[in-house]
Protein backbone atom coordinates (compact mmCIF):
# COMPACT_ATOMS: atom_id res chain seq x y z
CA UNK A 1 0.00 0.00 0.00
CA UNK A 2 1.56 3.26 -0.99
CA UNK A 3 1.83 6.11 1.38
CA UNK A 4 -1.64 6.21 2.77
CA UNK A 5 -1.97 9.33 4.79
CA UNK A 6 0.92 11.33 3.41
CA UNK A 7 -0.56 14.32 1.69
CA UNK A 8 1.94 14.43 -1.14
CA UNK A 9 1.54 10.85 -2.31
CA UNK A 10 -1.71 9.25 -3.30
CA UNK A 11 -2.97 5.87 -2.16
CA UNK A 12 -3.13 3.41 -5.00
CA UNK A 13 -6.40 2.62 -6.68
CA UNK A 14 -6.93 -0.66 -4.88
CA UNK A 15 -6.50 1.05 -1.54
CA UNK A 16 -9.03 3.67 -2.49
CA UNK A 17 -11.39 0.94 -3.57
CA UNK A 18 -10.82 -0.81 -0.26
CA UNK A 19 -11.68 2.36 1.58
CA UNK A 20 -14.80 2.74 -0.49
CA UNK A 21 -15.83 -0.85 0.16
CA UNK A 22 -15.17 -0.69 3.89
CA UNK A 23 -12.33 -3.17 3.82
CA UNK A 24 -9.66 -1.10 5.54
CA UNK A 25 -9.15 -1.34 9.25
CA UNK A 26 -10.29 1.75 11.15
CA UNK A 27 -6.85 3.31 11.51
CA UNK A 28 -5.94 2.90 7.86
CA UNK A 29 -9.39 4.01 6.81
CA UNK A 30 -9.03 7.17 8.78
CA UNK A 31 -5.67 7.96 7.21
CA UNK A 32 -6.81 7.33 3.69
CA UNK A 33 -10.08 9.15 4.16
CA UNK A 34 -8.24 12.13 5.54
CA UNK A 35 -6.15 12.22 2.40
CA UNK A 36 -9.12 11.77 0.11
CA UNK A 37 -10.98 14.57 1.81
CA UNK A 38 -8.33 17.02 0.73
CA UNK A 39 -7.47 15.55 -2.63
CA UNK A 40 -9.33 16.21 -5.84
CA UNK A 41 -7.73 13.35 -7.66
CA UNK A 42 -8.56 10.73 -5.09
CA UNK A 43 -12.03 12.08 -4.57
CA UNK A 44 -12.48 11.61 -8.28
CA UNK A 45 -11.50 7.98 -7.83
CA UNK A 46 -14.12 7.45 -5.18
CA UNK A 47 -16.63 9.10 -7.47
CA UNK A 48 -15.53 6.75 -10.20
CA UNK A 49 -16.45 3.80 -8.01
CA UNK A 50 -19.89 5.28 -7.56
CA UNK A 51 -20.15 5.52 -11.33
CA UNK A 52 -19.11 1.90 -11.67
CA UNK A 53 -21.75 0.82 -9.20
CA UNK A 54 -24.33 2.86 -11.05
CA UNK A 55 -23.32 1.26 -14.34
CA UNK A 56 -23.64 -2.17 -12.82
CA UNK A 57 -26.90 -1.40 -11.12
CA UNK A 58 -28.38 -0.14 -14.36
CA UNK A 59 -27.44 -3.16 -16.39
CA UNK A 60 -30.50 -4.64 -18.01
CA UNK A 61 -30.85 -8.34 -17.27
CA UNK A 62 -29.90 -10.44 -20.25
CA UNK A 63 -33.02 -12.07 -21.63
CA UNK A 64 -33.07 -15.80 -21.48
CA UNK A 65 -32.97 -17.15 -25.02
CA UNK A 66 -36.09 -19.00 -26.06
CA UNK A 67 -34.13 -22.15 -26.64
CA UNK A 68 -32.87 -22.12 -23.08
CA UNK A 69 -36.34 -21.37 -21.75
CA UNK A 70 -37.73 -24.28 -23.70
CA UNK A 71 -35.01 -26.52 -22.41
CA UNK A 72 -35.75 -25.56 -18.82
CA UNK A 73 -39.46 -26.11 -19.35
CA UNK A 74 -38.67 -29.55 -20.67
CA UNK A 75 -36.47 -30.23 -17.67
CA UNK A 76 -39.20 -29.32 -15.22
CA UNK A 77 -41.74 -31.37 -17.15
CA UNK A 78 -39.36 -34.27 -17.17
CA UNK A 79 -38.75 -34.00 -13.44
CA UNK A 80 -42.44 -34.00 -12.77
CA UNK A 81 -43.07 -36.91 -15.05
CA UNK A 82 -40.19 -39.01 -13.80
CA UNK A 83 -40.99 -38.56 -10.18
CA UNK A 84 -44.54 -39.69 -10.74
CA UNK A 85 -47.89 -38.63 -9.35
CA UNK A 86 -48.38 -36.48 -6.32
CA UNK A 87 -48.67 -38.66 -3.23
CA UNK A 88 -51.70 -38.46 -1.00
CA UNK A 89 -50.57 -37.76 2.50
CA UNK A 90 -51.49 -40.60 4.83
CA UNK A 91 -51.49 -40.29 8.60
CA UNK A 92 -50.10 -43.73 9.27
CA UNK A 93 -48.24 -45.98 6.99
CA UNK A 94 -47.43 -49.55 7.86
CA UNK A 95 -43.70 -50.03 7.82
CA UNK A 96 -42.35 -51.79 4.84
CA UNK A 97 -39.39 -54.02 5.26
CA UNK A 98 -36.12 -52.30 4.94
CA UNK A 99 -37.06 -49.18 3.06
CA UNK A 100 -36.82 -46.07 5.10
CA UNK A 101 -38.81 -43.20 3.71
CA UNK A 102 -37.06 -40.51 1.87
CA UNK A 103 -37.01 -37.60 4.12
CA UNK A 104 -36.20 -34.15 2.96
CA UNK A 105 -33.31 -32.62 4.77
CA UNK A 106 -34.49 -30.73 7.76
CA UNK A 107 -32.74 -28.62 10.24
CA UNK A 108 -29.96 -28.23 7.79
CA UNK A 109 -27.61 -25.45 8.67
CA UNK A 110 -26.37 -23.07 6.03
CA UNK A 111 -22.81 -23.10 4.81
CA UNK A 112 -20.38 -23.37 7.62
CA UNK A 113 -22.20 -25.74 9.86
CA UNK A 114 -21.69 -25.20 13.55
CA UNK A 115 -18.59 -26.94 14.71
CA UNK A 116 -18.85 -30.63 14.92
CA UNK A 117 -22.52 -30.90 14.08
CA UNK A 118 -22.87 -33.28 11.20
CA UNK A 119 -25.74 -32.48 8.90
CA UNK A 120 -26.79 -36.06 8.86
CA UNK A 121 -27.56 -35.96 12.53
CA UNK A 122 -29.93 -33.11 11.97
CA UNK A 123 -31.71 -35.00 9.29
CA UNK A 124 -32.01 -38.13 11.29
CA UNK A 125 -33.48 -36.92 14.47
CA UNK A 126 -37.15 -37.19 15.03
CA UNK A 127 -38.09 -34.64 12.51
CA UNK A 128 -39.03 -31.49 14.29
CA UNK A 129 -41.80 -29.61 12.57
CA UNK A 130 -39.77 -26.46 12.95
CA UNK A 131 -37.18 -27.91 10.71
CA UNK A 132 -39.49 -28.64 7.89
CA UNK A 133 -41.74 -26.36 5.93
CA UNK A 134 -44.47 -25.59 8.42
CA UNK A 135 -47.36 -27.29 6.76
CA UNK A 136 -48.79 -28.00 10.14
CA UNK A 137 -48.96 -31.72 10.01
CA UNK A 138 -46.25 -33.09 7.84
CA UNK A 139 -47.71 -36.17 6.28
CA UNK A 140 -45.93 -39.28 7.28
CA UNK A 141 -47.00 -41.20 4.27
CA UNK A 142 -44.47 -41.99 1.72
CA UNK A 143 -45.45 -43.27 -1.63
CA UNK A 144 -43.12 -46.14 -1.02
CA UNK A 145 -45.13 -47.21 1.93
CA UNK A 146 -41.82 -47.00 3.66
CA UNK A 147 -41.18 -46.65 7.30
CA UNK A 148 -41.33 -43.09 8.40
CA UNK A 149 -37.82 -42.81 9.40
CA UNK A 150 -37.11 -42.50 13.02
CA UNK A 151 -39.73 -45.19 13.37
CA UNK A 152 -42.83 -44.66 15.30
CA UNK A 153 -43.78 -41.31 16.60
CA UNK A 154 -41.75 -39.13 14.36
CA UNK A 155 -43.27 -38.01 11.14
CA UNK A 156 -40.93 -38.22 8.23
CA UNK A 157 -41.57 -34.67 7.25
CA UNK A 158 -43.30 -33.46 4.17
CA UNK A 159 -43.35 -36.13 1.51
CA UNK A 160 -41.28 -35.81 -1.58
CA UNK A 161 -42.97 -34.39 -4.55
CA UNK A 162 -43.89 -37.66 -6.09
CA UNK A 163 -43.51 -41.38 -6.13
CA UNK A 164 -40.05 -42.02 -4.92
CA UNK A 165 -39.92 -45.69 -5.66
CA UNK A 166 -39.47 -45.22 -9.35
CA UNK A 167 -37.37 -42.17 -8.84
CA UNK A 168 -35.16 -44.02 -6.43
CA UNK A 169 -34.53 -46.81 -8.86
CA UNK A 170 -33.88 -44.39 -11.61
CA UNK A 171 -31.48 -42.42 -9.53
CA UNK A 172 -29.70 -45.51 -8.34
CA UNK A 173 -29.18 -46.62 -11.91
CA UNK A 174 -28.30 -43.23 -13.20
CA UNK A 175 -26.23 -42.20 -10.26
CA UNK A 176 -22.94 -43.45 -11.49
CA UNK A 177 -23.51 -42.22 -14.98
CA UNK A 178 -24.92 -38.84 -14.44
CA UNK A 179 -22.50 -36.11 -13.56
CA UNK A 180 -25.48 -33.87 -13.82
CA UNK A 181 -27.01 -35.63 -10.88
CA UNK A 182 -23.83 -35.33 -8.93
CA UNK A 183 -23.55 -31.70 -9.82
CA UNK A 184 -27.14 -31.20 -8.81
CA UNK A 185 -26.49 -32.95 -5.55
CA UNK A 186 -23.47 -30.87 -4.84
CA UNK A 187 -25.42 -27.77 -5.57
CA UNK A 188 -28.18 -29.06 -3.37
CA UNK A 189 -25.83 -29.43 -0.49
CA UNK A 190 -24.40 -26.04 -1.12
CA UNK A 191 -27.90 -24.71 -0.83
CA UNK A 192 -27.93 -25.84 2.75
CA UNK A 193 -29.61 -29.14 2.29
CA UNK A 194 -28.32 -32.47 3.39
CA UNK A 195 -26.93 -34.51 0.59
CA UNK A 196 -27.99 -37.61 2.39
CA UNK A 197 -31.60 -37.03 1.59
CA UNK A 198 -31.02 -36.77 -2.10
CA UNK A 199 -29.16 -39.98 -2.70
CA UNK A 200 -30.76 -43.09 -1.42
CA UNK A 201 -27.76 -45.05 -0.34
CA UNK A 202 -26.32 -42.15 1.51
CA UNK A 203 -29.69 -41.45 3.02
CA UNK A 204 -30.02 -45.03 4.11
CA UNK A 205 -26.74 -44.79 5.88
CA UNK A 206 -27.53 -41.62 7.66
CA UNK A 207 -30.92 -42.96 8.53
CA UNK A 208 -29.47 -46.04 10.07
CA UNK A 209 -26.91 -44.02 11.90
CA UNK A 210 -29.42 -41.77 13.54
CA UNK A 211 -32.54 -43.83 13.91
CA UNK A 212 -33.31 -45.85 17.01
CA UNK A 213 -31.93 -49.34 16.84
CA UNK A 214 -34.15 -51.69 14.93
CA UNK A 215 -36.27 -48.93 13.50
CA UNK A 216 -35.08 -49.39 9.97
CA UNK A 217 -33.42 -52.18 8.20
CA UNK A 218 -30.50 -50.89 6.26
CA UNK A 219 -30.64 -52.24 2.76
CA UNK A 220 -27.44 -53.14 1.05
CA UNK A 221 -25.87 -49.91 0.11
CA UNK A 222 -23.20 -49.51 -2.43
CA UNK A 223 -20.81 -47.78 -0.12
CA UNK A 224 -18.72 -48.94 2.79
CA UNK A 225 -20.92 -50.48 5.42
CA UNK A 226 -18.28 -50.00 8.07
CA UNK A 227 -18.81 -46.29 7.96
CA UNK A 228 -17.64 -46.07 11.54
CA UNK A 229 -14.10 -47.16 10.72
CA UNK A 230 -11.84 -44.17 10.83
CA UNK A 231 -8.22 -44.87 10.03
CA UNK A 232 -5.58 -43.56 12.33
CA UNK A 233 -2.31 -42.13 11.13
CA UNK A 234 0.76 -40.52 12.53
CA UNK A 235 3.12 -38.09 10.96
CA UNK A 236 5.22 -41.05 9.90
CA UNK A 237 2.48 -43.22 8.47
CA UNK A 238 0.32 -40.65 6.72
CA UNK A 239 2.52 -39.93 3.68
CA UNK A 240 2.41 -43.55 2.59
CA UNK A 241 -1.38 -43.57 2.80
CA UNK A 242 -2.06 -40.50 0.73
CA UNK A 243 -2.31 -42.37 -2.53
CA UNK A 244 -4.81 -44.83 -1.10
CA UNK A 245 -6.83 -42.01 0.37
CA UNK A 246 -6.79 -40.25 -2.94
CA UNK A 247 -8.19 -43.30 -4.65
CA UNK A 248 -10.77 -44.30 -2.09
CA UNK A 249 -12.02 -40.98 -0.82
CA UNK A 250 -12.53 -38.98 -3.98
CA UNK A 251 -14.59 -35.87 -3.45
CA UNK A 252 -17.50 -36.97 -5.61
CA UNK A 253 -17.63 -40.30 -3.84
CA UNK A 254 -17.51 -39.01 -0.30
CA UNK A 255 -20.10 -36.42 -1.13
CA UNK A 256 -22.36 -39.15 -2.40
CA UNK A 257 -21.83 -41.42 0.60
CA UNK A 258 -22.86 -38.85 3.16
CA UNK A 259 -21.63 -38.02 6.57
CA UNK A 260 -21.32 -41.57 7.78
CA UNK A 261 -19.04 -42.33 4.87
CA UNK A 262 -15.31 -41.83 4.66
CA UNK A 263 -15.63 -38.11 4.25
CA UNK A 264 -17.45 -37.55 7.51
CA UNK A 265 -19.03 -34.13 7.80
CA UNK A 266 -17.02 -33.06 4.78
CA UNK A 267 -19.54 -34.92 2.68
CA UNK A 268 -21.49 -31.74 3.06
CA UNK A 269 -20.58 -29.58 0.12
CA UNK A 270 -20.83 -26.26 1.89
CA UNK A 271 -18.80 -27.40 4.86
CA UNK A 272 -16.16 -28.95 2.70
CA UNK A 273 -15.84 -25.87 0.56
CA UNK A 274 -15.64 -23.62 3.57
CA UNK A 275 -12.85 -25.74 4.94
CA UNK A 276 -11.12 -26.03 1.60
CA UNK A 277 -11.08 -22.30 1.16
CA UNK A 278 -9.59 -21.79 4.58
CA UNK A 279 -6.61 -24.00 3.84
CA UNK A 280 -3.62 -22.00 2.67
CA UNK A 281 -2.48 -23.71 -0.46
CA UNK A 282 -1.58 -22.75 -3.99
CA UNK A 283 -4.31 -21.49 -6.24
CA UNK A 284 -3.44 -24.01 -8.90
CA UNK A 285 -4.54 -26.95 -6.83
CA UNK A 286 -7.80 -28.80 -7.07
CA UNK A 287 -9.32 -30.74 -4.23
CA UNK A 288 -9.56 -34.38 -5.16
CA UNK A 289 -10.11 -36.32 -1.97
CA UNK A 290 -11.14 -35.88 1.64
CA UNK A 291 -10.92 -38.47 4.38
CA UNK A 292 -11.94 -38.44 7.96
CA UNK A 293 -9.02 -39.75 10.02
CA UNK A 294 -7.35 -39.77 13.36
CA UNK A 295 -4.07 -37.98 13.23
CA UNK A 296 -1.70 -38.47 16.10
CA UNK A 297 -4.68 -39.56 18.13
CA UNK A 298 -6.75 -36.53 17.28
CA UNK A 299 -9.87 -36.56 15.11
CA UNK A 300 -9.07 -34.73 11.92
CA UNK A 301 -9.62 -34.54 8.18
CA UNK A 302 -7.09 -34.90 5.46
CA UNK A 303 -7.65 -32.85 2.32
CA UNK A 304 -5.79 -34.05 -0.71
CA UNK A 305 -5.11 -31.62 -3.53
CA UNK A 306 -3.61 -32.26 -6.90
CA UNK A 307 -1.67 -29.65 -8.78
CA UNK A 308 -3.23 -28.70 -12.05
CA UNK A 309 0.09 -28.51 -13.77
CA UNK A 310 1.15 -31.99 -12.80
CA UNK A 311 3.24 -33.29 -9.97
CA UNK A 312 2.17 -35.27 -7.01
CA UNK A 313 -0.64 -34.62 -4.59
CA UNK A 314 -0.36 -32.35 -1.61
CA UNK A 315 -2.29 -33.21 1.51
CA UNK A 316 -3.24 -31.11 4.50
CA UNK A 317 -4.44 -32.44 7.80
CA UNK A 318 -6.90 -30.10 9.42
CA UNK A 319 -8.78 -30.13 12.68
CA UNK A 320 -12.35 -31.30 13.05
CA UNK A 321 -13.71 -27.81 13.19
CA UNK A 322 -12.40 -26.86 9.79
CA UNK A 323 -14.99 -25.08 7.76
CA UNK A 324 -16.97 -23.75 10.67
CA UNK A 325 -15.97 -20.15 10.30
CA UNK A 326 -12.27 -19.63 10.85
CA UNK A 327 -10.74 -17.78 7.94
CA UNK A 328 -7.63 -19.90 8.16
CA UNK A 329 -7.73 -23.57 8.98
CA UNK A 330 -5.56 -25.06 11.67
CA UNK A 331 -3.25 -27.28 9.68
CA UNK A 332 -1.84 -30.12 11.72
CA UNK A 333 0.35 -31.52 9.00
CA UNK A 334 1.24 -31.06 5.40
CA UNK A 335 2.37 -33.85 3.11
CA UNK A 336 4.03 -33.14 -0.19
CA UNK B 1 -55.76 -16.98 -6.16
CA UNK B 2 -53.94 -16.39 -9.38
CA UNK B 3 -50.40 -17.45 -9.97
CA UNK B 4 -49.22 -13.88 -9.84
CA UNK B 5 -50.48 -13.45 -6.30
CA UNK B 6 -48.91 -16.40 -4.58
CA UNK B 7 -45.74 -15.47 -2.74
CA UNK B 8 -42.53 -17.34 -3.53
CA UNK B 9 -42.31 -19.12 -0.22
CA UNK B 10 -45.83 -20.37 -0.55
CA UNK B 11 -45.17 -21.70 -4.02
CA UNK B 12 -42.06 -23.48 -2.88
CA UNK B 13 -43.88 -25.03 0.03
CA UNK B 14 -46.74 -26.05 -2.23
CA UNK B 15 -44.25 -27.71 -4.50
CA UNK B 16 -42.65 -29.55 -1.60
CA UNK B 17 -46.10 -30.68 -0.57
CA UNK B 18 -46.81 -32.07 -3.99
CA UNK B 19 -48.46 -29.31 -5.97
CA UNK B 20 -47.54 -30.27 -9.54
CA UNK B 21 -47.62 -26.76 -10.95
CA UNK B 22 -46.14 -24.60 -8.24
CA UNK B 23 -42.55 -25.12 -9.26
CA UNK B 24 -43.17 -24.08 -12.83
CA UNK B 25 -44.73 -20.84 -11.68
CA UNK B 26 -41.77 -20.16 -9.45
CA UNK B 27 -39.32 -20.86 -12.24
CA UNK B 28 -41.04 -18.59 -14.70
CA UNK B 29 -41.03 -15.86 -12.18
CA UNK B 30 -37.30 -16.02 -11.46
CA UNK B 31 -35.56 -17.68 -14.31
CA UNK B 32 -34.42 -14.49 -15.97
CA UNK B 33 -32.51 -13.47 -12.89
CA UNK B 34 -31.08 -16.94 -12.52
CA UNK B 35 -30.04 -16.76 -16.14
CA UNK B 36 -28.45 -13.35 -15.61
CA UNK B 37 -26.37 -14.58 -12.71
CA UNK B 38 -25.30 -17.72 -14.54
CA UNK B 39 -24.48 -15.96 -17.78
CA UNK B 40 -22.46 -13.25 -16.12
CA UNK B 41 -20.59 -15.70 -13.95
CA UNK B 42 -19.81 -18.19 -16.68
CA UNK B 43 -19.81 -15.83 -19.68
CA UNK B 44 -20.79 -18.63 -22.00
CA UNK B 45 -24.47 -19.19 -22.83
CA UNK B 46 -24.14 -22.95 -23.18
CA UNK B 47 -22.39 -23.27 -19.86
CA UNK B 48 -24.92 -20.94 -18.29
CA UNK B 49 -27.80 -23.00 -19.67
CA UNK B 50 -26.29 -26.16 -18.22
CA UNK B 51 -25.74 -24.48 -14.87
CA UNK B 52 -29.28 -23.15 -14.66
CA UNK B 53 -30.62 -26.55 -15.57
CA UNK B 54 -28.53 -28.18 -12.86
CA UNK B 55 -29.71 -25.55 -10.45
CA UNK B 56 -33.35 -26.11 -11.28
CA UNK B 57 -33.02 -29.82 -10.79
CA UNK B 58 -31.45 -29.25 -7.40
CA UNK B 59 -34.03 -26.68 -6.42
CA UNK B 60 -36.82 -28.98 -7.51
CA UNK B 61 -35.59 -31.70 -5.22
CA UNK B 62 -34.41 -29.55 -2.36
CA UNK B 63 -37.59 -27.57 -1.93
CA UNK B 64 -38.35 -29.36 1.29
CA UNK B 65 -35.17 -28.00 2.81
CA UNK B 66 -35.93 -24.38 2.21
CA UNK B 67 -36.05 -22.46 5.42
CA UNK B 68 -37.92 -19.22 5.40
CA UNK B 69 -35.05 -17.37 7.06
CA UNK B 70 -33.95 -16.22 3.65
CA UNK B 71 -35.90 -15.20 0.63
CA UNK B 72 -36.64 -17.83 -1.97
CA UNK B 73 -34.74 -15.74 -4.49
CA UNK B 74 -31.64 -15.80 -2.31
CA UNK B 75 -31.99 -19.55 -1.99
CA UNK B 76 -32.40 -19.97 -5.73
CA UNK B 77 -29.53 -17.67 -6.52
CA UNK B 78 -27.30 -19.52 -4.16
CA UNK B 79 -28.09 -22.76 -5.91
CA UNK B 80 -27.34 -21.16 -9.27
CA UNK B 81 -24.10 -19.58 -8.09
CA UNK B 82 -22.90 -22.86 -6.70
CA UNK B 83 -23.85 -24.68 -9.88
CA UNK B 84 -21.72 -22.15 -11.76
CA UNK B 85 -18.76 -22.36 -9.44
CA UNK B 86 -18.91 -26.15 -9.50
CA UNK B 87 -18.73 -26.12 -13.27
CA UNK B 88 -15.75 -23.83 -13.17
CA UNK B 89 -13.94 -25.88 -10.57
CA UNK B 90 -14.54 -29.10 -12.43
CA UNK B 91 -13.22 -27.59 -15.60
CA UNK B 92 -10.18 -26.27 -13.81
CA UNK B 93 -9.44 -29.70 -12.48
CA UNK B 94 -9.35 -31.08 -15.98
CA UNK B 95 -7.12 -28.68 -17.84
CA UNK B 96 -7.72 -30.33 -21.16
CA UNK B 97 -11.16 -28.79 -21.22
CA UNK B 98 -11.07 -25.27 -22.60
CA UNK B 99 -12.67 -22.56 -20.58
CA UNK B 100 -14.56 -19.85 -22.38
CA UNK B 101 -12.10 -17.28 -23.58
CA UNK B 102 -11.33 -14.32 -21.46
CA UNK B 103 -11.76 -10.94 -22.93
CA UNK B 104 -14.38 -8.89 -24.66
CA UNK B 105 -16.09 -9.51 -27.90
CA UNK B 106 -14.45 -7.03 -30.21
CA UNK B 107 -16.91 -4.86 -32.12
CA UNK B 108 -16.75 -4.91 -35.87
CA UNK B 109 -15.65 -1.37 -36.52
CA UNK B 110 -14.75 1.90 -34.93
CA UNK B 111 -18.29 3.20 -35.05
CA UNK B 112 -19.54 0.15 -33.21
CA UNK B 113 -16.76 0.54 -30.74
CA UNK B 114 -17.80 4.04 -29.92
CA UNK B 115 -21.44 3.11 -29.65
CA UNK B 116 -20.49 0.17 -27.51
CA UNK B 117 -18.80 2.33 -24.98
CA UNK B 118 -22.01 4.04 -24.19
CA UNK B 119 -24.08 0.95 -23.84
CA UNK B 120 -24.56 -1.84 -21.41
CA UNK B 121 -22.43 -4.04 -23.62
CA UNK B 122 -19.33 -2.17 -22.60
CA UNK B 123 -20.14 -2.86 -18.98
CA UNK B 124 -20.91 -6.52 -19.66
CA UNK B 125 -17.66 -6.90 -21.56
CA UNK B 126 -15.70 -5.22 -18.83
CA UNK B 127 -17.36 -7.48 -16.29
CA UNK B 128 -16.45 -10.50 -18.34
CA UNK B 129 -12.79 -9.57 -18.13
CA UNK B 130 -12.71 -9.73 -14.37
CA UNK B 131 -11.35 -12.77 -12.58
CA UNK B 132 -14.27 -15.05 -11.80
CA UNK B 133 -14.23 -14.53 -8.04
CA UNK B 134 -14.44 -10.76 -8.42
CA UNK B 135 -17.03 -11.11 -11.13
CA UNK B 136 -19.18 -13.41 -9.00
CA UNK B 137 -19.02 -11.07 -6.01
CA UNK B 138 -19.83 -7.99 -8.07
CA UNK B 139 -22.65 -9.76 -9.85
CA UNK B 140 -24.33 -10.57 -6.58
CA UNK B 141 -23.66 -7.31 -4.72
CA UNK B 142 -23.64 -4.60 -7.36
CA UNK B 143 -25.89 -6.07 -10.01
CA UNK B 144 -28.33 -8.32 -8.22
CA UNK B 145 -28.35 -6.12 -5.13
CA UNK B 146 -27.71 -8.75 -2.51
CA UNK B 147 -26.25 -7.67 0.80
CA UNK B 148 -22.64 -8.42 1.55
CA UNK B 149 -23.85 -10.85 4.20
CA UNK B 150 -26.11 -12.78 1.84
CA UNK B 151 -23.49 -12.77 -0.88
CA UNK B 152 -20.94 -14.15 1.55
CA UNK B 153 -23.24 -17.03 2.36
CA UNK B 154 -23.99 -17.66 -1.28
CA UNK B 155 -20.36 -17.78 -2.25
CA UNK B 156 -19.23 -19.58 0.88
CA UNK B 157 -16.69 -16.98 1.91
CA UNK B 158 -16.25 -14.39 4.63
CA UNK B 159 -17.92 -11.00 4.33
CA UNK B 160 -14.55 -9.30 4.23
CA UNK B 161 -13.65 -11.44 1.26
CA UNK B 162 -16.76 -10.31 -0.56
CA UNK B 163 -15.97 -6.67 0.13
CA UNK B 164 -12.39 -7.12 -0.96
CA UNK B 165 -13.32 -8.87 -4.18
CA UNK B 166 -15.89 -6.18 -4.95
CA UNK B 167 -13.33 -3.49 -4.27
CA UNK B 168 -10.76 -5.05 -6.58
CA UNK B 169 -13.31 -5.63 -9.28
CA UNK B 170 -14.70 -2.13 -9.08
CA UNK B 171 -11.22 -0.69 -9.29
CA UNK B 172 -10.59 -2.64 -12.48
CA UNK B 173 -13.93 -1.69 -13.91
CA UNK B 174 -13.35 1.96 -13.10
CA UNK B 175 -10.30 1.81 -15.31
CA UNK B 176 -11.76 -0.35 -18.06
CA UNK B 177 -14.89 1.73 -18.32
CA UNK B 178 -12.94 4.92 -18.48
CA UNK B 179 -14.19 6.50 -15.31
CA UNK B 180 -10.64 7.24 -14.25
CA UNK B 181 -9.29 9.14 -17.12
CA UNK B 182 -6.73 11.17 -15.31
CA UNK B 183 -5.55 8.94 -12.53
CA UNK B 184 -2.25 7.15 -12.49
CA UNK B 185 -2.15 3.49 -13.40
CA UNK B 186 -3.78 1.21 -10.87
CA UNK B 187 -2.05 -1.55 -8.98
CA UNK B 188 -0.72 -4.34 -11.22
CA UNK B 189 -3.43 -6.62 -12.48
CA UNK B 190 -3.34 -10.06 -14.02
CA UNK B 191 -2.20 -10.03 -17.64
CA UNK B 192 -5.00 -9.63 -20.08
CA UNK B 193 -7.56 -9.08 -17.44
CA UNK B 194 -7.94 -5.35 -17.89
CA UNK B 195 -7.97 -3.49 -21.12
CA UNK B 196 -6.92 0.04 -20.33
CA UNK B 197 -8.75 2.47 -22.49
CA UNK B 198 -8.69 6.21 -22.33
CA UNK B 199 -12.23 7.03 -23.23
CA UNK B 200 -13.91 10.09 -21.91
Amino acid sequence: MTAAGRPTTHPDLDTLADLDAGVLDPAAAEDVAAHVGGCVRCTAAITAFDAVRADLHDLPPPAMPDSVAARLDATVTDLRRRTGPVPTPAPATPPAAGRPAWSPPVGSPPAGAPGGAPLGAGANQAVPPAGSPPTGSPPTGSPLGGTPHGAGASPAGPPPVADLGRARERRRRSLKLSTGAVAAALVLVAAGASLTALFDTANDKSTSAGAPAGANTLPEGDGPSEAAVVPAYTKETLPGAIETIRRTSAVDEIARLGETGPGGVMADDARRKACEQSIPRGADRALTAVRRIYFEGEPAYVFVFTALGGGGPTAYVVTEGCGTGALTATVLDEVR
Amino acid sequence: MTAAERPDAELLRAHADGDPHAFEILVRRHRDRMWAVALRTLRDPEEAADAVQDALISAYRAAGSFRAESAVTTWLHRIVVNACLDRIRRKQARPTVTLPEEGPREPADAHDRMAERDTAMAVENALAQLPVQQRAAITLVDIEGYSVADSAVMLGVAEGTIKSRCARGRAKLAVTLGHLRNLDAPAPVAPGSVRREEVR
